[in-house]
Protein backbone atom coordinates (compact mmCIF):
# COMPACT_ATOMS: atom_id res chain seq x y z
CA UNK A 1 0.00 0.00 0.00
CA UNK A 2 1.32 3.82 -1.14
CA UNK A 3 1.13 6.37 1.52
CA UNK A 4 1.30 9.96 0.88
CA UNK A 5 0.94 12.91 3.02
CA UNK A 6 -0.41 16.06 1.74
CA UNK A 7 0.54 18.94 3.52
CA UNK A 8 -0.11 17.21 6.90
CA UNK A 9 -0.54 19.16 9.91
CA UNK A 10 -1.17 19.29 13.46
CA UNK A 11 -1.61 21.58 16.16
CA UNK A 12 -2.13 22.17 19.30
CA UNK A 13 -3.91 25.52 21.11
CA UNK A 14 -5.50 26.52 18.30
CA UNK A 15 -2.18 26.93 16.17
CA UNK A 16 -0.37 28.27 19.25
CA UNK A 17 1.93 25.41 18.83
CA UNK A 18 2.51 22.98 15.57
CA UNK A 19 3.89 19.83 16.56
CA UNK A 20 3.87 18.82 12.53
CA UNK A 21 3.69 22.14 10.08
CA UNK A 22 2.23 20.93 6.64
CA UNK A 23 4.40 17.96 5.50
CA UNK A 24 4.08 15.93 2.47
CA UNK A 25 5.64 12.88 1.41
CA UNK A 26 5.06 9.40 -0.43
CA UNK A 27 6.35 6.67 1.25
CA UNK A 28 7.26 3.76 -0.87
CA UNK A 29 5.66 0.46 -1.14
CA UNK A 30 7.61 -2.68 0.46
CA UNK A 31 10.42 0.14 1.74
CA UNK A 32 11.28 0.55 5.25
CA UNK A 33 11.24 4.41 6.07
CA UNK A 34 12.70 6.02 8.77
CA UNK A 35 11.45 8.70 10.36
CA UNK A 36 14.20 10.66 12.09
CA UNK A 37 15.04 13.71 14.15
CA UNK A 38 15.18 15.25 17.75
CA UNK A 39 12.64 15.17 20.74
CA UNK A 40 10.31 17.19 19.57
CA UNK A 41 10.54 17.45 15.86
CA UNK A 42 7.08 15.73 15.35
CA UNK A 43 8.28 12.03 13.89
CA UNK A 44 6.23 10.23 16.64
CA UNK A 45 3.03 12.49 16.31
CA UNK A 46 3.27 11.82 12.17
CA UNK A 47 3.28 8.07 13.21
CA UNK A 48 0.94 8.35 15.22
CA UNK A 49 -1.64 10.68 12.90
CA UNK A 50 -1.02 7.50 10.18
CA UNK A 51 -3.27 5.05 12.53
CA UNK A 52 -5.21 7.66 14.15
CA UNK A 53 -3.94 7.69 17.66
CA UNK A 54 -3.49 11.03 17.40
CA UNK A 55 -6.07 13.23 14.98
CA UNK A 56 -4.47 15.70 12.56
CA UNK A 57 -5.92 19.36 12.43
CA UNK A 58 -5.02 19.44 8.48
CA UNK A 59 -3.84 18.62 5.53
CA UNK A 60 -4.62 14.97 4.70
CA UNK A 61 -3.61 10.98 4.79
CA UNK A 62 -4.08 9.06 1.63
CA UNK A 63 -3.61 5.33 1.33
CA UNK A 64 -3.80 4.23 -2.21
CA UNK A 65 -4.82 7.75 -2.94
CA UNK A 66 -8.17 7.17 -0.41
CA UNK A 67 -8.34 9.71 2.09
CA UNK A 68 -8.22 8.50 5.62
CA UNK A 69 -11.10 10.04 6.71
CA UNK A 70 -13.34 7.43 4.33
CA UNK A 71 -11.88 4.65 6.59
CA UNK A 72 -13.12 3.64 9.43
CA UNK A 73 -10.85 4.16 12.29
CA UNK A 74 -10.86 0.63 13.94
CA UNK A 75 -11.41 -1.08 10.66
CA UNK A 76 -7.79 1.28 9.44
CA UNK A 77 -6.25 0.12 12.87
CA UNK A 78 -7.32 -3.31 12.49
CA UNK A 79 -5.27 -3.38 8.86
CA UNK A 80 -2.06 -1.38 9.87
CA UNK A 81 0.47 -3.27 12.07
CA UNK A 82 1.65 -1.11 15.30
CA UNK A 83 4.75 -1.76 17.74
CA UNK A 84 5.98 0.39 20.05
CA UNK A 85 9.01 1.37 22.19
CA UNK A 86 7.46 -0.38 25.76
CA UNK A 87 6.13 -2.92 23.41
CA UNK A 88 2.65 -3.41 25.72
CA UNK A 89 2.62 -7.06 25.13
CA UNK A 90 -0.62 -7.99 27.52
CA UNK A 91 0.53 -9.73 30.26
CA UNK A 92 -2.19 -11.53 31.44
CA UNK A 93 -2.35 -13.40 28.03
CA UNK A 94 -0.06 -16.59 26.99
CA UNK A 95 2.45 -15.37 24.06
CA UNK A 96 0.36 -17.12 21.40
CA UNK A 97 -2.93 -14.87 22.97
CA UNK A 98 -1.16 -11.64 22.31
CA UNK A 99 -0.54 -12.18 18.92
CA UNK A 100 -3.73 -13.70 17.83
CA UNK A 101 -5.77 -10.38 18.97
CA UNK A 102 -5.77 -8.61 15.56
CA UNK A 103 -6.60 -11.94 13.71
CA UNK A 104 -9.22 -12.60 16.39
CA UNK A 105 -10.92 -8.96 15.95
CA UNK A 106 -10.89 -9.72 12.18
CA UNK A 107 -12.48 -12.92 13.40
CA UNK A 108 -10.29 -15.26 11.42
CA UNK A 109 -10.58 -19.32 12.44
CA UNK A 110 -8.78 -20.74 15.05
CA UNK A 111 -6.89 -23.23 13.09
CA UNK A 112 -5.43 -20.21 10.45
CA UNK A 113 -5.02 -18.10 13.80
CA UNK A 114 -2.83 -21.18 15.50
CA UNK A 115 -1.23 -21.96 11.89
CA UNK A 116 -0.36 -17.70 11.88
CA UNK A 117 1.34 -17.76 15.46
CA UNK A 118 3.56 -20.71 14.94
CA UNK A 119 4.76 -19.29 11.41
CA UNK A 120 5.95 -15.87 13.37
CA UNK A 121 7.47 -17.20 16.22
CA UNK A 122 9.71 -19.25 13.58
CA UNK A 123 10.38 -16.60 11.52
CA UNK A 124 11.42 -13.81 14.78
CA UNK A 125 13.46 -17.00 15.53
CA UNK A 126 11.47 -18.50 18.88
CA UNK A 127 10.43 -22.21 19.48
CA UNK A 128 6.49 -22.30 18.93
CA UNK A 129 6.64 -25.38 20.97
CA UNK A 130 8.59 -23.57 23.95
CA UNK A 131 7.31 -19.95 23.82
CA UNK A 132 3.80 -20.23 22.93
CA UNK A 133 2.16 -20.89 25.97
CA UNK A 134 4.52 -18.88 28.08
CA UNK A 135 3.62 -15.70 29.41
CA UNK A 136 5.24 -12.37 29.13
CA UNK A 137 6.61 -12.39 32.68
CA UNK A 138 8.37 -15.18 31.86
CA UNK A 139 10.47 -13.98 28.77
CA UNK A 140 13.51 -11.76 28.14
CA UNK A 141 13.19 -7.99 27.15
CA UNK A 142 14.93 -9.52 23.73
CA UNK A 143 12.41 -12.07 23.27
CA UNK A 144 9.30 -9.92 24.43
CA UNK A 145 10.26 -7.43 21.78
CA UNK A 146 10.30 -9.93 19.48
CA UNK A 147 6.81 -10.96 20.37
CA UNK A 148 6.06 -7.20 20.02
CA UNK A 149 7.66 -7.47 16.18
CA UNK A 150 5.25 -10.87 15.84
CA UNK A 151 2.00 -9.03 16.96
CA UNK A 152 2.62 -6.12 15.05
CA UNK A 153 2.75 -8.77 11.83
CA UNK A 154 -0.06 -11.09 12.89
CA UNK A 155 -3.03 -9.85 10.51
CA UNK A 156 -0.21 -9.39 7.47
CA UNK A 157 -0.71 -6.51 7.50
CA UNK A 158 0.47 -3.84 4.42
CA UNK A 159 1.86 -1.28 6.42
CA UNK A 160 3.51 -1.38 9.63
CA UNK A 161 3.98 1.29 12.08
CA UNK A 162 6.89 1.20 14.42
CA UNK A 163 7.77 3.60 17.56
CA UNK A 164 11.17 3.46 18.52
CA UNK A 165 10.60 -0.77 18.74
CA UNK A 166 14.25 -1.52 19.81
CA UNK A 167 14.10 1.66 21.91
CA UNK A 168 14.06 -0.21 25.06
CA UNK A 169 16.74 -2.87 25.06
CA UNK A 170 20.12 -2.72 25.82
CA UNK A 171 22.59 -2.24 22.75
CA UNK A 172 23.96 -5.66 22.33
CA UNK A 173 20.43 -7.02 21.98
CA UNK A 174 19.84 -4.10 20.04
CA UNK A 175 22.04 -5.05 17.16
CA UNK A 176 21.41 -8.50 17.21
CA UNK A 177 17.28 -7.67 17.01
CA UNK A 178 17.99 -5.11 14.42
CA UNK A 179 19.94 -7.74 12.29
CA UNK A 180 17.39 -10.36 12.82
CA UNK A 181 14.74 -7.50 11.74
CA UNK A 182 16.86 -6.73 8.34
CA UNK A 183 16.36 -10.47 7.66
CA UNK A 184 12.42 -10.61 8.14
CA UNK A 185 11.61 -7.36 6.25
CA UNK A 186 14.00 -9.10 3.22
CA UNK A 187 11.28 -11.90 3.56
CA UNK A 188 8.12 -10.02 4.08
CA UNK A 189 8.88 -6.32 2.12
CA UNK A 190 6.08 -4.46 3.73
CA UNK A 191 5.53 -0.39 4.03
CA UNK A 192 7.00 -0.18 7.47
CA UNK A 193 7.45 2.95 9.23
CA UNK A 194 9.93 3.27 11.66
CA UNK A 195 10.63 6.37 14.40
CA UNK A 196 14.00 6.53 16.15
CA UNK A 197 16.05 8.86 17.11
CA UNK A 198 19.52 7.06 16.92
CA UNK A 199 20.95 7.81 13.78
CA UNK A 200 22.72 4.40 13.60
CA UNK A 201 19.83 2.32 13.35
CA UNK A 202 18.32 4.84 10.89
CA UNK A 203 21.31 3.98 8.51
CA UNK A 204 21.17 0.78 9.32
CA UNK A 205 17.83 -0.53 8.53
CA UNK A 206 16.28 2.45 6.63
CA UNK A 207 15.50 2.05 2.78
CA UNK A 208 14.87 6.02 2.51
CA UNK A 209 15.50 8.19 6.09
CA UNK A 210 13.15 11.21 6.59
CA UNK A 211 14.83 13.74 8.63
CA UNK A 212 12.53 16.33 11.10
CA UNK A 213 12.86 19.25 12.97
CA UNK A 214 10.92 21.93 14.67
CA UNK A 215 7.88 19.56 12.67
CA UNK A 216 9.09 20.34 9.32
CA UNK A 217 11.08 17.95 6.73
CA UNK A 218 14.82 18.65 6.82
CA UNK A 219 15.58 16.18 3.91
CA UNK A 220 13.82 12.99 2.34
CA UNK A 221 15.85 11.04 0.39
CA UNK A 222 17.29 7.27 0.23
CA UNK A 223 19.34 6.35 3.01
CA UNK A 224 22.81 6.47 0.51
CA UNK A 225 22.05 9.35 -0.63
CA UNK A 226 21.18 10.95 2.81
CA UNK A 227 24.75 9.92 4.34
CA UNK A 228 26.48 11.11 1.27
CA UNK A 229 24.84 14.61 0.78
CA UNK A 230 23.56 15.72 3.51
CA UNK A 231 21.03 19.34 3.00
CA UNK A 232 22.48 21.30 5.22
CA UNK A 233 24.50 21.81 8.49
CA UNK A 234 21.77 20.00 11.02
CA UNK A 235 22.05 16.69 8.88
CA UNK A 236 25.16 17.13 8.68
CA UNK A 237 25.51 17.15 12.51
CA UNK A 238 22.99 14.75 13.28
CA UNK A 239 25.14 12.31 11.27
CA UNK A 240 27.91 13.34 13.32
CA UNK A 241 31.52 13.30 12.04
CA UNK A 242 32.03 9.50 11.59
CA UNK A 243 29.34 9.33 8.94
CA UNK A 244 32.01 7.35 6.45
CA UNK A 245 31.86 4.94 9.21
CA UNK A 246 28.69 4.84 9.99
CA UNK A 247 27.91 4.54 6.25
CA UNK A 248 29.42 0.90 6.62
CA UNK A 249 26.29 0.20 8.58
CA UNK A 250 23.63 0.72 5.54
CA UNK A 251 26.06 -1.79 3.39
CA UNK A 252 25.51 -5.21 3.78
CA UNK A 253 28.24 -8.16 3.29
CA UNK A 254 25.91 -10.25 0.72
CA UNK A 255 26.57 -7.40 -1.77
CA UNK A 256 30.62 -6.77 -1.26
CA UNK A 257 32.02 -9.93 -0.17
CA UNK A 258 33.79 -12.28 -3.14
CA UNK A 259 34.01 -15.94 -3.65
CA UNK A 260 37.37 -16.25 -5.20
CA UNK A 261 39.64 -16.84 -2.50
CA UNK A 262 42.08 -19.21 -1.12
CA UNK A 263 40.95 -22.24 1.63
CA UNK A 264 42.59 -25.04 2.53
CA UNK A 265 40.38 -28.38 3.12
CA UNK A 266 41.16 -29.61 6.39
CA UNK A 267 39.78 -33.12 4.93
CA UNK A 268 42.40 -33.63 2.17
CA UNK A 269 44.93 -31.19 3.71
CA UNK A 270 46.28 -33.30 6.26
CA UNK A 271 49.65 -31.90 7.16
CA UNK A 272 51.46 -28.41 7.84
CA UNK A 273 54.00 -29.26 4.85
CA UNK A 274 51.22 -29.26 1.91
CA UNK A 275 49.20 -26.76 3.61
CA UNK A 276 52.30 -24.34 3.39
CA UNK A 277 53.02 -25.20 -0.07
CA UNK A 278 49.58 -24.47 -0.95
CA UNK A 279 49.01 -21.23 0.12
CA UNK A 280 52.68 -20.53 -0.86
CA UNK A 281 51.50 -21.12 -4.34
CA UNK A 282 48.89 -19.22 -4.14
CA UNK A 283 51.57 -15.72 -2.93
CA UNK A 284 49.13 -15.62 0.26
CA UNK A 285 50.15 -14.92 3.80
CA UNK A 286 47.10 -16.99 5.12
CA UNK A 287 44.12 -19.25 4.10
CA UNK A 288 40.97 -20.51 5.61
CA UNK A 289 40.59 -23.91 6.57
CA UNK A 290 37.32 -25.40 6.51
CA UNK A 291 36.32 -29.18 7.09
CA UNK A 292 33.44 -31.40 6.67
CA UNK A 293 30.58 -29.74 4.36
CA UNK A 294 32.85 -26.58 4.50
CA UNK A 295 32.59 -25.92 7.62
CA UNK A 296 35.07 -22.65 8.39
CA UNK A 297 37.05 -24.14 11.04
CA UNK A 298 39.27 -21.01 11.60
CA UNK A 299 42.90 -19.75 9.70
CA UNK A 300 46.30 -20.42 9.50
CA UNK A 301 49.63 -18.14 8.75
CA UNK A 302 52.35 -18.94 6.48
CA UNK A 303 54.03 -17.42 9.25
CA UNK A 304 53.05 -19.60 12.07
CA UNK A 305 53.04 -22.77 9.85
CA UNK A 306 57.07 -22.18 9.00
CA UNK A 307 58.40 -22.31 12.27
CA UNK A 308 56.39 -25.96 12.67
CA UNK A 309 57.44 -29.11 11.36
CA UNK A 310 56.26 -29.80 7.64
CA UNK A 311 55.08 -33.35 9.21
CA UNK A 312 52.68 -31.83 12.38
CA UNK A 313 49.04 -32.53 11.76
CA UNK A 314 47.76 -29.03 10.30
CA UNK A 315 44.81 -29.30 12.73
CA UNK A 316 46.73 -28.42 15.48
CA UNK A 317 47.97 -25.28 13.93
CA UNK A 318 44.52 -23.52 13.35
CA UNK A 319 43.92 -20.37 14.65
CA UNK A 320 39.63 -19.89 15.16
CA UNK A 321 38.33 -16.77 13.93
CA UNK A 322 35.24 -14.81 13.97
CA UNK A 323 33.41 -14.73 10.87
CA UNK A 324 30.18 -12.57 9.83
CA UNK A 325 26.92 -13.49 8.23
CA UNK A 326 25.41 -12.47 4.22
CA UNK A 327 23.09 -10.18 6.21
CA UNK A 328 25.70 -8.71 8.52
CA UNK A 329 26.80 -4.96 7.80
CA UNK A 330 29.84 -3.73 6.84
CA UNK A 331 30.26 -2.43 10.28
CA UNK A 332 30.77 -5.67 12.20
CA UNK A 333 32.88 -7.08 9.07
CA UNK A 334 35.44 -4.59 10.16
CA UNK A 335 35.18 -4.82 13.93
CA UNK A 336 36.02 -8.80 13.13
CA UNK A 337 39.00 -7.84 11.11
CA UNK A 338 40.35 -5.61 13.73
CA UNK A 339 39.61 -8.16 16.41
CA UNK A 340 41.54 -11.19 14.08
CA UNK A 341 44.22 -8.71 13.04
CA UNK A 342 43.87 -10.20 9.47
CA UNK A 343 43.33 -8.05 5.97
CA UNK A 344 39.71 -9.93 5.70
CA UNK A 345 37.12 -11.34 7.46
CA UNK A 346 35.16 -15.09 6.62
CA UNK A 347 31.68 -14.57 5.54
CA UNK A 348 29.34 -17.70 6.51
CA UNK A 349 26.00 -19.46 6.42
CA UNK A 350 23.92 -20.10 9.36
CA UNK A 351 25.16 -23.64 9.24
CA UNK A 352 28.98 -22.12 9.90
CA UNK A 353 29.76 -23.56 6.11
CA UNK A 354 32.35 -20.46 4.01
CA UNK A 355 30.74 -18.54 1.46
CA UNK A 356 33.54 -16.46 0.70
CA UNK A 357 35.65 -13.62 2.47
CA UNK A 358 35.37 -10.25 2.65
CA UNK A 359 38.31 -7.95 2.13
CA UNK A 360 39.79 -4.73 3.96
CA UNK A 361 40.48 -3.08 0.98
CA UNK A 362 37.14 -3.79 -0.20
CA UNK A 363 35.65 -1.57 2.65
CA UNK A 364 38.28 1.25 2.39
CA UNK A 365 37.45 2.00 -0.84
CA UNK A 366 33.90 2.24 0.11
CA UNK A 367 34.94 4.65 3.01
CA UNK A 368 36.92 6.98 0.74
CA UNK A 369 33.86 7.26 -1.91
CA UNK A 370 31.89 8.69 1.74
CA UNK A 371 34.96 11.08 2.78
CA UNK A 372 34.90 11.95 -0.80
CA UNK A 373 31.16 13.35 -1.19
CA UNK A 374 32.17 14.86 1.87
CA UNK A 375 34.53 17.45 0.57
CA UNK B 1 -17.55 -26.81 77.97
CA UNK B 2 -19.19 -23.99 79.82
CA UNK B 3 -18.60 -21.76 76.80
CA UNK B 4 -20.40 -23.90 74.37
CA UNK B 5 -23.31 -24.67 76.75
CA UNK B 6 -25.79 -22.09 74.97
CA UNK B 7 -23.97 -22.65 71.50
CA UNK B 8 -24.93 -26.40 71.57
CA UNK B 9 -28.17 -26.12 73.51
CA UNK B 10 -29.98 -23.37 70.37
CA UNK B 11 -28.69 -25.08 66.86
CA UNK B 12 -31.21 -24.37 65.20
CA UNK B 13 -32.06 -20.95 66.80
CA UNK B 14 -28.24 -19.76 65.62
CA UNK B 15 -28.52 -21.60 62.59
CA UNK B 16 -31.81 -19.26 62.18
CA UNK B 17 -29.82 -16.50 63.27
CA UNK B 18 -26.66 -16.97 60.88
CA UNK B 19 -29.29 -17.59 57.97
CA UNK B 20 -30.37 -13.88 58.56
CA UNK B 21 -26.77 -12.67 59.51
CA UNK B 22 -25.02 -14.06 55.22
CA UNK B 23 -28.81 -13.16 53.59
CA UNK B 24 -28.32 -9.52 55.18
CA UNK B 25 -24.44 -9.43 53.88
CA UNK B 26 -24.78 -11.19 50.26
CA UNK B 27 -27.96 -9.11 49.60
CA UNK B 28 -25.97 -5.83 50.51
CA UNK B 29 -22.57 -7.15 49.16
CA UNK B 30 -23.54 -8.21 46.19
CA UNK B 31 -25.29 -5.15 45.14
CA UNK B 32 -22.43 -3.55 46.34
CA UNK B 33 -19.81 -5.55 44.20
CA UNK B 34 -22.42 -4.44 40.76
CA UNK B 35 -22.55 -1.01 41.92
CA UNK B 36 -18.47 -0.44 43.16
CA UNK B 37 -17.22 -1.66 39.86
CA UNK B 38 -19.65 0.40 37.82
CA UNK B 39 -18.81 3.18 39.35
CA UNK B 40 -15.09 2.52 39.29
CA UNK B 41 -15.09 1.76 35.42
CA UNK B 42 -17.29 4.96 35.35
CA UNK B 43 -15.23 7.00 37.02
CA UNK B 44 -11.72 6.02 35.23
CA UNK B 45 -13.11 6.06 31.40
CA UNK B 46 -10.37 8.11 29.06
CA UNK B 47 -11.23 12.13 29.46
CA UNK B 48 -12.58 11.65 33.25
CA UNK B 49 -9.09 11.65 34.48
CA UNK B 50 -10.26 14.23 37.10
CA UNK B 51 -13.58 12.68 38.45
CA UNK B 52 -11.93 9.06 38.91
CA UNK B 53 -9.32 11.17 40.98
CA UNK B 54 -12.40 12.72 42.91
CA UNK B 55 -13.79 9.21 43.24
CA UNK B 56 -10.71 7.96 44.92
CA UNK B 57 -10.05 10.76 47.26
CA UNK B 58 -13.78 10.37 48.60
CA UNK B 59 -13.83 6.84 48.81
CA UNK B 60 -10.41 6.74 51.02
CA UNK B 61 -11.33 9.23 53.24
CA UNK B 62 -14.69 7.53 53.93
CA UNK B 63 -12.91 4.00 55.00
CA UNK B 64 -11.71 5.93 57.43
CA UNK B 65 -15.38 6.24 59.22
CA UNK B 66 -16.10 3.81 61.58
CA UNK B 67 -18.93 1.14 60.77
CA UNK B 68 -21.28 1.92 63.78
CA UNK B 69 -21.38 5.41 62.77
CA UNK B 70 -22.12 4.82 59.02
CA UNK B 71 -24.89 2.76 61.17
CA UNK B 72 -26.02 5.31 63.46
CA UNK B 73 -26.54 7.86 60.34
CA UNK B 74 -28.74 5.30 58.42
CA UNK B 75 -30.50 4.57 61.56
CA UNK B 76 -31.02 8.76 61.86
CA UNK B 77 -32.43 8.96 58.26
CA UNK B 78 -34.30 5.06 57.69
CA UNK B 79 -35.63 4.02 60.80
CA UNK B 80 -34.89 0.61 62.22
CA UNK B 81 -35.19 -3.02 60.24
CA UNK B 82 -33.36 -5.18 57.97
CA UNK B 83 -33.85 -2.36 54.70
CA UNK B 84 -31.64 0.46 56.62
CA UNK B 85 -29.44 -2.19 58.05
CA UNK B 86 -28.91 -3.75 54.39
CA UNK B 87 -28.74 0.11 53.01
CA UNK B 88 -25.68 0.99 55.84
CA UNK B 89 -24.21 -2.34 54.71
CA UNK B 90 -24.15 -1.78 51.27
CA UNK B 91 -22.36 2.09 51.35
CA UNK B 92 -20.26 0.46 53.88
CA UNK B 93 -18.94 -2.53 51.13
CA UNK B 94 -19.48 0.12 48.45
CA UNK B 95 -16.16 1.79 49.32
CA UNK B 96 -13.70 -0.53 49.31
CA UNK B 97 -14.81 -2.09 46.16
CA UNK B 98 -15.35 1.38 44.19
CA UNK B 99 -11.91 2.16 45.60
CA UNK B 100 -9.91 -0.82 44.76
CA UNK B 101 -11.58 -1.27 41.13
CA UNK B 102 -10.83 3.02 40.37
CA UNK B 103 -7.40 2.41 41.57
CA UNK B 104 -6.55 -0.78 39.64
CA UNK B 105 -7.91 0.52 36.09
CA UNK B 106 -5.73 3.80 36.95
CA UNK B 107 -2.79 1.90 37.29
CA UNK B 108 -2.98 -0.49 34.18
CA UNK B 109 0.11 0.21 32.15
CA UNK B 110 -0.79 3.23 29.41
CA UNK B 111 1.53 0.79 26.74
CA UNK B 112 -0.97 -1.81 27.25
CA UNK B 113 -3.92 0.48 26.47
CA UNK B 114 -2.01 2.22 23.63
CA UNK B 115 -0.83 -0.77 22.07
CA UNK B 116 -4.86 -2.31 22.31
CA UNK B 117 -5.93 1.06 20.60
CA UNK B 118 -3.23 0.85 18.07
CA UNK B 119 -4.08 -2.52 17.20
CA UNK B 120 -7.88 -1.61 16.84
CA UNK B 121 -9.47 -2.65 19.36
CA UNK B 122 -12.60 -0.38 20.56
CA UNK B 123 -12.96 0.71 23.82
CA UNK B 124 -15.41 -1.93 25.29
CA UNK B 125 -13.15 -4.08 23.91
CA UNK B 126 -10.24 -2.75 25.99
CA UNK B 127 -12.57 -2.32 28.99
CA UNK B 128 -13.35 -6.32 28.87
CA UNK B 129 -10.02 -7.89 27.14
CA UNK B 130 -7.17 -5.89 28.52
CA UNK B 131 -8.29 -3.45 31.26
CA UNK B 132 -10.63 -5.25 33.70
CA UNK B 133 -8.23 -8.58 33.41
CA UNK B 134 -5.37 -6.92 34.56
CA UNK B 135 -7.16 -5.56 37.10
CA UNK B 136 -8.88 -8.72 38.52
CA UNK B 137 -5.84 -8.72 41.69
CA UNK B 138 -7.13 -4.78 42.73
CA UNK B 139 -11.06 -5.54 42.30
CA UNK B 140 -10.88 -9.18 43.52
CA UNK B 141 -9.30 -7.75 46.76
CA UNK B 142 -11.49 -4.87 47.36
CA UNK B 143 -14.30 -7.36 46.97
CA UNK B 144 -13.41 -9.65 49.39
CA UNK B 145 -12.59 -6.69 51.83
CA UNK B 146 -15.85 -5.23 51.31
CA UNK B 147 -17.20 -9.26 52.44
CA UNK B 148 -15.36 -9.62 55.33
CA UNK B 149 -16.49 -5.94 56.96
CA UNK B 150 -19.77 -6.50 55.69
CA UNK B 151 -19.95 -9.89 57.79
CA UNK B 152 -18.66 -7.79 60.48
CA UNK B 153 -20.33 -4.79 60.52
CA UNK B 154 -23.72 -6.99 59.75
CA UNK B 155 -23.18 -8.07 63.90
CA UNK B 156 -22.83 -4.35 64.65
CA UNK B 157 -26.35 -3.58 62.41
CA UNK B 158 -28.65 -5.91 64.80
CA UNK B 159 -28.72 -2.44 67.02
CA UNK B 160 -31.32 -1.13 64.43
CA UNK B 161 -33.19 -4.14 64.48
CA UNK B 162 -31.58 -5.90 61.42
CA UNK B 163 -31.59 -9.72 63.07
CA UNK B 164 -28.66 -11.96 62.62
CA UNK B 165 -26.25 -13.01 64.85
CA UNK B 166 -25.84 -9.64 66.29
CA UNK B 167 -28.70 -10.33 68.07
CA UNK B 168 -27.36 -13.22 69.94
CA UNK B 169 -24.27 -11.15 71.08
CA UNK B 170 -26.24 -7.89 72.10
CA UNK B 171 -28.11 -9.81 74.26
CA UNK B 172 -25.26 -11.66 75.44
CA UNK B 173 -24.05 -8.60 76.51
CA UNK B 174 -26.77 -7.48 78.44
CA UNK B 175 -27.29 -10.59 79.91
CA UNK B 176 -23.23 -10.16 80.74
CA UNK B 177 -23.24 -13.72 79.38
CA UNK B 178 -19.94 -15.59 77.89
CA UNK B 179 -21.59 -18.30 76.63
CA UNK B 180 -24.15 -16.55 74.51
CA UNK B 181 -21.35 -13.99 73.16
CA UNK B 182 -19.56 -16.35 72.18
CA UNK B 183 -22.50 -18.39 70.27
CA UNK B 184 -22.82 -15.26 68.15
CA UNK B 185 -19.47 -14.32 67.55
CA UNK B 186 -17.63 -17.93 66.38
CA UNK B 187 -20.27 -18.41 63.65
CA UNK B 188 -19.55 -14.75 62.84
CA UNK B 189 -15.76 -15.31 62.35
CA UNK B 190 -16.48 -18.99 60.62
CA UNK B 191 -18.80 -17.21 57.92
CA UNK B 192 -16.36 -14.66 57.28
CA UNK B 193 -13.48 -17.31 57.04
CA UNK B 194 -15.70 -19.05 55.19
CA UNK B 195 -16.84 -16.46 52.68
CA UNK B 196 -12.82 -15.01 52.41
CA UNK B 197 -11.83 -18.44 51.63
CA UNK B 198 -14.63 -19.21 48.73
CA UNK B 199 -14.10 -15.60 46.89
CA UNK B 200 -9.88 -16.37 47.24
CA UNK B 201 -10.77 -19.72 45.37
CA UNK B 202 -12.94 -17.93 43.07
CA UNK B 203 -10.18 -15.33 42.47
CA UNK B 204 -7.64 -17.72 41.64
CA UNK B 205 -9.85 -19.63 39.20
CA UNK B 206 -10.91 -16.22 37.01
CA UNK B 207 -7.55 -14.51 37.44
CA UNK B 208 -4.67 -15.59 34.83
CA UNK B 209 -1.47 -17.73 35.65
CA UNK B 210 0.00 -14.49 33.52
CA UNK B 211 -0.90 -11.63 36.16
CA UNK B 212 0.41 -14.16 38.94
CA UNK B 213 3.70 -14.08 37.19
CA UNK B 214 3.91 -10.35 36.45
CA UNK B 215 3.57 -9.81 40.38
CA UNK B 216 6.52 -12.28 41.49
CA UNK B 217 8.91 -10.63 39.31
Amino acid sequence: MQIRLDNLTKEYDNGAFKAVDGISLTLEQSKLTVLIGPSGCGKTTTLKMINRLIERTGGDILFDEKSIDDMDRIQLRRKIGYAIQNIGLFIHMSVFDNIAVVPRLLKWPEQKIKNRVEELLELVNLDPGVNMYKYPAQLSGGQKQRIGVARSLAADPDVILMDEPFGAIDPINREKLQDAFIEIQEKIKKTIIFVTHDIREAIKLGDKIVIMDNGHIVQYDDTINVVNQPENEFVESLLGSDRALKGLEMLRVKDNYIKDFVSINAEEVKTVGTALEYIQKKEKSYAYVVGKKGILLGYCTTERLKKRDKHDDLNENVKKTESVQPYSNLMEAIITMVESGLTSCPVVNSKDQLLGIIRFKTLVDIMSSFEKSEE
Amino acid sequence: MELFSYFLNNIPNILEKTWQHFYLFLISWSIAVVTGIFIGVISTRPGKEKIGRFVLSITGATQAVPSTAVIALVFIFMGIGALPAMFALFIYSLVPITFNTASGLMNVSPDMKEAAMGMGMTKTQILFKVELPTSIPAIASGIRTAAVINIGTAAVAAIIGAGGLGEIIFIGLRLMDVSRIFAGALPVALLALAVDALLALLEKKIMSDGLLLSKEN
